[in-house]
């Protein structure tokens, strides 16, 4: 008989499975509900992660100062109202003003859409701010939007003031914007507020000397070379390196 | 009865600490400093006139009254005290109440290197509530210089509230012919905004 030769296996005895009690019950659902739980928690945001992609070309762009096409803002502002239909955050959120911030400065002045851009990038900055009021960046592209939607002073000084409180060393925000927006809107401040301003602008000065010449263009274009010279006046050596700046200038 | 008579002295107290510098700031100058003020406003001493008007705010309106229609001293004034906002904004006040529209203007013009003197007096103005007073010392100091004009309607605006009368009123005054410029909307040109605003809070923070 084939199989004869072989040994037999010996047929242990299995051991008996214990009753399917109420702990094991309770630890199985728990369990599934754990995982439940992860996955409701981890979908949203892979979901919103994978969404936003396709806004990177556009703020790829934005962010290293190249002009991105019509077609890449549109990209980015779709994608970023999809991913905060699944997650919202306060970087989606500034990121999609930052998108319709340029579509509003590419858009013609006489064209409707362009109100309609700045509208929208001040609100998407507004709620990106309540999620994080410590964000100086988007306190700064605040400014600038509401400066170039022709809002009040003291409009455009609140989110100033805002943006040097929050973030009053951040080298990249020492560029010569934020600066050129201090000295434009100096009447919109009240005082206390002006100490900070005279204070943001000698730092700016005192320690960043490749921003200096930013700062004397600015003040001219905007014919606020008062408000300049106030902020250096108690520091003689930079009083005399702008001296000797303006006397070097092309300006008149 | 003790209650009411309470409430009715809080109430007195409150009213005085809102009514702003010009009727907080209204006392006559103390004797004791009397002699040494005249002294002070004589030998044309800014500092020690400013250093009076910080120890005696409540008399602040007589003591820059005492100085009279210089508005070169009342600039020095100005400037010495610009390093406390308190005694800024009592010089500012006492300026103003003196309701001398083309003095104001003329001090206003004399301190335009400084923003906190302009802040101030504009600040002041406004407060006095005055919308007349506003428009002359905003149409005399555009006489002068048109872009220091609008700077101080916008601290008006600033101070007294888009949209009011006086802040339409000094507006329209500082804006109105030729040469007034309004640095709203007007920061940036087109192509500088179109890379400095959204490099900005670049996303890659």
């Amino acid at each position: 008989m084939p199989g004869e030769g072989q040994p037999q296996r010996s047929k242990r005895p299995r051991p008996d499975r214990p009753p399917l009690g109420l702990p094991r019950i309770v630890a199985a659902f728990s369990t599934l509900c754990l995982g439940i739980a992860l996955l409701v928690l981890a979908v949203p945001r892979t979901v919103a992660a994978w969404t936003e992609l396709a806004a990177n070309p556009a703020i790829d762009k934005i962010s290293y100062n190249r002009t991105p096409s019509r077609q890449e803002l549109f990209e980015c502002v779709a994608a970023y109202e999809r991913a905060i239909q699944w997650t919202r955050s306060d970087l989606r959120l500034t990121n999609l003003a930052s998108c319709e911030l340029a579509l509003a400065v590419a858009a013609l002045p006489d064209d409707p859409e362009r109100a309609t851009w700045f509208s929208r990038a001040e609100q998407h900055l507004v709620q990106g701010l309540i999620e994080d009021p410590a964000d100086g960046f988007a306190w700064t592209r605040l400014a600038v939007v509401r400066d170039l939607r022709g809002a009040t002073g003291r409009d455009v000084a609140i989110a100033l003031v805002m943006a040097i409180e929050t973030a009053p060393n951040i080298r990249l925000l020492w560029s010569s914007a934020r600066s050129a927006l201090l000295m434009a809107y100096v009447g919109s401040f009240k005082l206390d507020e002006l100490y900070m301003v005279r204070h943001q602008l000698r730092t700016v000065w005192s320690y960043s000397p490749k921003h200096r010449p930013g700062l004397v263009e600015a003040a001219h274009r905007l014919n606020r070379l008062n408000v300049l010279t106030w902020a250096l006046a108690d520091d003689k050596e930079a009083m005399a390196e702008f001296e000797m700046m303006e006397r070097q200038s092309r300006f008149p | 009865m003790r209650w009411v008579l309470k409430s009715v002295a809080v109430a007195f107290a409150m009213m005085l600490s809102f009514a702003g510098p010009s009727f907080a700031q209204n006392a006559p100058i103390p004797p004791a400093i009397s002699a040494a003020l005249t002294t002070a406003i004589a030998n044309g001493d800014s500092t020690a006139i400013a250093a009076f008007v910080a120890a005696n705010p409540d008399s602040a309106n007589a003591i820059i009254g005492a100085v009279g229609n210089n508005a070169t001293l009342l600039g020095a004034v100005v400037t010495a005290s610009a390093g406390n906002p308190a005694t800024l904004t009592a010089v500012s006040g006492g300026i103003v109440a003196t309701g001398n529209a083309v003095l104001i203007a003329q001090v206003i013009v004399n301190t335009s290197a400084n923003p906190l003197a302009t802040n101030a007096l504009g600040a002041a103005v406004a407060n006095s509530g005055n919308v007349g007073l506003a428009v002359q010392v905003v149409q005399n100091v555009k006489s002068s210089n048109n872009t220091l004009a609008v700077t101080v309607a916008e601290v008006i605006v600033t101070t007294a509230g888009a949209g009011t009368a006086m802040a339409n009123a000094t507006s329209g005054a500082a804006n109105s012919g030729s040469g007034g410029q309004s640095n709203t909307g007007g920061a940036f040109t087109q192509n500088s905004t179109a890379n400095n605003a959204a490099q900005n809070g670049s996303p890659s923070r």
